[in-house]
């Protein structure tokens, strides 16, 4: 079985937010619901500042906490280490949202079109129900399942104009992914957490 | 558009990534999703497993009976409520094994069956089971809370010894009060145990918050939320002030058995809205730092 | 490639499932695009990877485009005012009706105007619709109007820059040779963060060069979404990077005696000897500018191949008089600006400014050579870029000479590494050799760019008596011009030989675009008709008599027009040739109809039809058998099939493109880097400027507003000038205002976009007014306060404050144009969404430069809390 992860090249990542719409395009997130996001973080002060910009979401972590603390085992891992929500199982406690410490996950109270007030647009009617939004429950990143078990990268690996987004196999130590965590010393989000995050960053 | 997503009946909108402070290159999230509601059940939990062992340790039944009515229907009056599909409420007895919430709602379903069996047939092996399951939901927020690595604020091996000594320590204040009114006795005993109590808090919260302080970035900004900032006029009057070191010169002044029944209510009145903004604190003062590395 | 299914126009299938080829406009990149449609619906967009514009890989705006699809803010009918009263807020009461009964009123209004002067007829287009500028042109052309304008172009545009770029590269703009460059200079620009020419192709080029070690240095006084992702960011007073790059030249020629001998020899005119009056020392007989050959101390005509060594410096008597290799003039005119005296203007330490200089032109390795495809070229790899936030300032065109310069003067130009004119050559598609053009040499031996659409700038440019409301007659280095307010305000002082009568808006918001609101918003209502065709219901619509649904890029077919081709599709960064169609993923909604349909049927109506094919015949070239029969009419689908079959053989017709999208072939050498294989030359001394500049003062010499028109800057070499911001002394107008664009918004035109206003909300720099938090505290402000930010010439906006470290003390910055408040925009217009910044502007000369006709963005406001 292998353990799918991504690795995701600062130095390449142009902060532009096209995973950002890729992952929305792609799944029909509600308002509000960023299942991938960017981040940026400032420190220093003028002039000698810097910006970083930080594309977040499920790190699909081999050790999750978030489907440790749910009761329900709405939250369950795959054998190829995806991490992800039964809707239908579910009964929105949120305490998954409270372990996960990468903030990666969503409460879903109800479902509002884009328009407030204006009704869903065509699109909306079709792509909330054809990916199963369930109201009252919690919905995050699936590291695209439906792509990926079709043979197909991830939606925002796939367009990322700034080829900053690798996914592959980490288990394979010949896989693209395990090679450049190994050459540009390729780091997760808060590994004292003990999470093993699938996710891995390599440096700006 | 944010304000779409809501959460459960509160409707109060949350938004991952709001910022709440930024320090030493590290951006912190407040965590917005256990608010009003999560606090009621928490702590009637807590507060209602207390005045049980309390009132158990003093053969006291209404007290036995009003800390089950409050975990059984306050308390889980709350959690059905906070529930995105309460319909679904009984799926959460499926994972014991790894989760904390499982447990809890399990040791609830426990306590409040055999609290309610031992009224009825007064089996104590039904009390002492009753009692077991009352720790359980005394301690388990605590266990729940810091078994996250998520905010490590909270990620702290003091915190379920501290919510358990503190639902011991509001339970048995309004114990008092209600034992006297009811029965005309004092029990001098329980009111050293709150004082020992309420010391007790208070220094396992000065040690918490010394070690929270010391551990990791994220940890450091939530003690300074509480001590420094947003949250600290509320910590030092509510929770310190009001809380723990008037309701102890409450007991103490007069000397001990000799605080008045008017002086007793006040005193409870005073710890129980101490613990209610103690555990408001505590989760208003957990944050994140998703981003940081 | 797989083949894709065909997509058919106003048809449905039953459960079908399509994958259909077109291309974005989201933005002027015309990214290649897939659009999923399933049972009618469009369900994704995404890049497609058979068109190497895009690479299968685009933006948030174009992924999110299915929102402005389906947006129930959109115009769904025809719709005419039943309010005659005009004004911003001012409703105008639409009232739903028939297409008939629109086109009925347009036909009589139109009619009308033409009978009394067809040039009292105006068109306004959108940078957003590069593809159909021609389309428009020939309509326009075919009216009797050459009043065509694009309003955003004033302050939005790199006016100073495209006049750069044609003067210099033959191209409408330039782009840095990603694939080869080591070291990137910005100034103001975007590229590479989602901004400028080809975004997404541009992300591509510096995340890669960066991977292979490209420095980048960014010179903003934003950490701008270019600067943040820079290995450098050098803050920059706003409204001086002019005077930075003259010290840099300065450092270069002067301290480092770095630069490019063989290349300005060649393919400048540095050489050519300048006469104490500025102008070229000529042969007596032929009137060719002389050189200096030093090898046998004797001038020549500057093309005489006995030329041995032409002297670049020095100082020689022809004739009588002393003259000077203009590269000469350039170095003692650069010695006026040493970096000490920079660094006052500036704001950058003169070590800085020396390192910089130092930096970059190492980088350049001047010598070197690069073997590509067998063919030795002189490798250079360092570029500057620059755009609308260097120079969109009231000395745009002395800035952008000088930041232009920076490249030309190292050689850096239209080689490997260096700097690109976008595609000012092409070779052709192999079987049918169209479309072909390419530089060629003007007088003085100077290039003047090829066939272009639209008309370029170069030394042939000729000032004339103004008889358009633009009055680019008297900017002829401008690309478009926007004297509009002005003259519409005041036609007789303006002396029109007509009264404007009909505004057909293709696009565009001018209320919110290029200048003072309110005085734009009464230059729109002293036309007397306006139709309007629109997505929304926007601020300008709101002056419209008639409003026409229009279809978006997502419903309607296109094809790019030759001129825009080679800059807005397949820029320089792009290494081969692509050619595509825009084409509907859906049939129009509701009663949309896309306006070249319409203009088509107009033209019928109008009795214009023959004039407006043989238009459409000459501005696309269509050549025979494909030329359109003016005698008949087509349809607009017949005139893009003509088109691609005239460019590309009888095999590429609109039923190929529809089905395989896009045609791709390779580009050559001798196209990407075209300069080494053409004999061309170019200006580093703008001597022909001055001779403009004569023509310019002759013209206006009659003109009532002559005292308006300043030639002041029609200089042969670069100067820095402040601009009026920095004149501003009163002390509690201490900041510069500026406005930036970022990666997920163009312009004012995706705001009301739900999901791209849904991700603005996850950055509050997007949203917020971004000021320096040390600035910002010492007037008692905090992150997130409301605020107003009042400008020196009395406007104001509203805003929430967003405290930074990453920008300039004396700056705050806007992001794109936010702060709409059109009643039927209601995402765009809720507050808090960003500032329009045209609220600060003055509508006066003094803030236009008039050379280019670029308006000044730098001005001086006071920030207070709300
Ligand atoms: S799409 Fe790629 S470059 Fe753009 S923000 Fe996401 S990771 Fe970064
Ligand atoms: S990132 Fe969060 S949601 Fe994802 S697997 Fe880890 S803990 Fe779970
Ligand atoms: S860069 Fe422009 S053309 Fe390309 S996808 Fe984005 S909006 Fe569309």
């Amino acid at each position: 079985m292998p353990r799918l992860g991504m690795v995701i090249d600062l130095k390449k990542c142009a902060a532009c937010y096209a995973c950002v719409a890729a992952c929305k395009t792609e799944h029909a997130t509600p308002p509000g619901v960023f299942w991938c996001r960017v981040v940026k973080h400032e420190s220093g002060s003028f002039p000698a500042v810097r910006r970083i910009a930080l594309p977040l979401g499920c790190m699909h972590c081999a050790d999750p906490p978030c489907e440790k603390t749910c009761p329900t085992g709405a939250t369950r891992k795959r054998g190829d280490g995806i991490v992800h929500v039964n809707y239908d199982e579910c009964m929105g406690c949120r305490a998954c949202m409270i372990a996960c410490p990468y903030e990666a996950r969503y409460f879903l109270a109800e479902i509002r079109p884009y328009y407030d007030g204006q009704g869903l647009t065509e699109y909306e009617r079709i792509g909330y129900a054809a990916n199963g939004y369930v109201e009252g429950t919690v919905t995050k990143c699936n590291f695209c399942m439906e792509r990926v078990d079709a043979g197909k990268e991830p939606a925002c690996v796939a367009n990322c104009p700034g080829r900053a987004r690798y996914f592959g196999d980490l288990d394979d130590p010949a896989s693209e992914v395990s090679r450049l965590i190994r050459d540009k010393r390729g780091f997760q989000l808060h590994p004292e957490f003990g999470t093993n995050p699938s996710v891995y960053y390599l440096p700006a | 558009m944010r304000t779409a997503i809501a959460g459960g009946f509160e409707k109060t909108p949350i938004s991952p990534g709001r910022v709440v402070s930024e320090r030493a290159g590290t951006r912190f999230e407040a965590q917005s999703q256990w608010r009003f509601l999560i606090l009621v059940a928490f702590f009637t939990g807590g507060f209602g497993a207390g005045l049980y062992i309390a009132s158990w340790a003093l053969d006291f039944s209404p007290g036995m009976i009003l800390a089950l009515f409050m975990v059984a229907v306050i308390k889980g009056g709350a959690h059905i409520a906070y529930l995105g599909r309460p319909e679904r409420f009984w799926r959460a007895l499926k994972r014991p094994r790894t989760s904390w919430i499982s447990r809890g709602i399990i040791s609830m379903g426990v306590f409040v069956t055999a609290g309610a069996l031992y009224a009825t047939f007064k089996a104590p092996a039904l009390g002492w089971i009753a009692v077991g399951a009352a720790v359980m939901v005394m301690a388990y927020t605590g266990y729940l809370m810091a078994f996250s690595p998520s905010i490590p604020f909270w990620n702290n091996a003091l915190l379920p010894v501290l919510f358990l000594a503190y639902s011991a320590e509001s339970g048995t204040a309004l114990a008092i009060p209600l034992y006297t009114a009811f029965s005309g006795a004092r029990v001098e005993m329980l009111e050293i145990v709150e004082v020992i109590l309420l010391v007790l808090v208070t220094l396992i919260i000065f040690s918490y918050l010394y070690g929270a302080y010391h551990s990791s970035v994220p940890a450091r900004e939530a003690v300074d939320l509480l001590v420094r900032g947003r949250l600290a006029p509320g910590f030092f009057l509510s929770v310190l002030l009001l809380g723990l070191l008037l309701p102890i010169a409450l007991e103490l002044l007069p000397g001990i058995g000799a605080i008045s029944l008017n002086a007793s209510w006040f005193a409870a009145l005073l710890c129980i809205q101490g613990a209610i903004s103690f555990r408001w604190a505590v989760l208003r003062a957990g944050v994140y730092a998703p981003a940081g590395y | 490639m797989p083949a894709l299914p065909v997509a058919n126009y106003k048809q449905d299938f039953p459960r079908e499932d399509l994958w259909i080829p077109s291309a974005c406009s989201m933005c002027y990149s015309n990214c290649g695009i897939l659009a999923h449609r399933v049972n009618g619906t469009v369900i994704k967009i995404e890049g497609n990877p058979a068109n190497p514009v895009s690479a299968g890989r685009i933006c948030s705006k174009g992924l999110s485009s299915i929102m402005t699809l389906y947006d129930p803010n959109r115009v769904n009918y025809p719709l005419k005012r039943t309010n005659p009263e005009k004004g911003i807020g001012v409703d105008p009461k639409w009232q739903r009706i028939t297409w008939d009964e629109a086109l009925d009123t347009v036909t009589a209004k139109v009619r009308a105007a033409m009978e009394k002067d067809p040039r009292s007829i105006l068109t306004l287009v959108s940078a957003m619709d590069v593809w159909s500028f021609s389309f428009q042109g020939a309509f326009c052309v075919a009216l009797g109007s050459t009043n065509l304008w694009d309003s955003g172009g004033g302050p939005h545009c790199g006016n100073g820059e495209h006049a750069m770029a044609y003067i210099l590269h033959g191209a409408i703009h330039t782009q840095v040779d990603y694939e080869h460059c080591n070291y990137l200079l910005m100034f103001g620009c975007g590229s590479g963060a989602g901004a400028y020419y080809n975004a997404t192709l541009a992300i591509r080029g510096v995340s890669e060069g960066k991977a292979r070690g490209m420095r980048v240095v960014v010179v903003d006084p934003l950490l701008s979404p270019a600067a943040e992702r820079a290995d450098e960011w050098v803050p920059i007073r706003p409204g001086t990077d002019g005077c930075l790059a003259l010290a840099m030249l300065h450092c270069l020629i002067n301290e480092n005696g770095v630069y490019d001998a063989a290349h300005l020899r060649s393919h400048t005119n540095a050489a050519y000897l300048i006469r104490p009056d500025g102008r070229y020392a000529r042969h007596p007989g032929t009137g060719k500018p002389l050189v200096w050959d030093a090898s046998d101390a004797k001038t020549k005509p500057h093309d005489d191949p006995g030329v041995a060594q032409a002297a670049l410096l020095g100082s020689y008597e022809v004739a009588g008089t002393y003259c000077t290799p203009a590269f000469q003039c350039l170095a003692d005119r650069v010695k006026q600006y040493p970096p000490e005296a920079a660094e006052k203007v500036t704001g950058i330490s003169a070590a800085t400014i020396r390192r910089l200089a130092r930096e970059y032109g190492d980088a350049a390795r001047i010598g070197s050579t690069i073997t590509i495809d067998g063919q030795a070229l002189p490798y250079r790899p360092a570029g500057v870029l620059y755009f609308k936030g260097a120079q969109g300032h009231k000395h745009a065109l002395l800035t952008a000479m000088a930041l232009s310069l920076l490249t030309e003067v190292v050689g850096a130009v239209d080689t490997p590494g260096g700097l690109l004119g976008s595609n000012p050559r092409c070779l052709g598609f192999p079987e049918t050799g169209r479309p072909f053009q390419e530089p060629k040499p003007g007088p003085d031996g100077l290039l003047v760019p090829g066939e272009m659409a639209a008309a370029p700038v170069s030394v042939l440019s000729e000032p004339r008596k103004p008889e358009s409301l633009a009055l680019h007659e008297l900017a002829p280095l401008s690309i478009m011009a926007t004297g509009h307010p002005f003259t519409l305000l005041n036609p007789e002082k303006y002396q029109l030989p007509y009264k404007p009568e009909v505004h057909f808006v293709t696009g565009g918001n001018p209320v919110m675009t290029l200048t003072e609101v309110s005085a734009m918003a009464a230059a729109l209502k002293t036309i007397p008709f306006t139709v309007s065709f629109s997505l929304y219901l926007d601020e300008s619509t709101e002056f419209a008599d008639i409003v026409l649904p229009d279809a978006s890029f997502l419903e309607r077919y296109e094809v790019c027009g030759l001129g825009m081709w080679g800059g807005y599709a397949n820029s320089a960064i792009i290494k081969q040739w692509s050619y595509y169609l825009r084409q509907p993923v859906c049939a129009p909604l509701h009663e949309r109809k896309f306006r070249n349909d319409v203009m088509l049927e107009l033209a019928e109506r109008l009795d214009i039809r023959e004039a407006m094919l043989s238009a459409f015949n000459a501005m696309y070239q269509l050549r025979e058998p494909y030329a359109l029969d003016p005698g008949r009419r087509h349809t607009w689908t017949e005139m893009i099939d003509a088109t691609l079959k005239s460019y590309f053989g009888p095999d590429h017709d609109l039923e190929w493109f529809k089905e395989h999208g896009v045609l791709t072939w390779p580009k050559k050498v001798e196209e990407s880097y075209w300069k080494n294989f053409m004999h061309l030359k170019v200006p580093i001394y703008f001597e022909w400027f001055l001779d403009l500049k004569d023509k310019v003062e002759r013209i206006k010499e009659d003109l009532p507003y002559r005292d308006e028109v300043s030639t002041a800057d029609l200089q042969p070499l670069p100067d820095w000038r402040p601009c009026p911001g920095h004149a501003e002394k009163r002390p509690e107008f201490d900041l510069f205002a500026f406005y930036y664009r970022v990666p997920m918004q163009t312009f004012g035109s995706t705001y009301n976009n739900a999901w791209l206003d849904d991700i603005s909300g996850l950055d509050p720099s997007i949203h917020g007014l971004t000021i320096n938090a040390k600035t910002a505290r010492s007037k008692g402000i905090r992150d997130g306060d409301w605020i107003w930010v009042e400008s020196m010439y009395g406007g104001r906006v509203k805003g929430k404050a967003h405290l930074s470290q990453g920008i300039h003390p004396e700056g705050i910055a806007m992001a794109n144009n936010g702060g709409h408040w059109s009643r039927y925009l209601p995402i765009a217009s809720r507050q808090g969404k960003g500032a329009c910044f045209e609220q600060l502007m003055k509508l006066d000369w003094e803030c236009v430069d008039w050379t280019v006709h670029n308006w000044d963005l730098c001005v001086k406001v006071k920030v207070y809390k709300a």
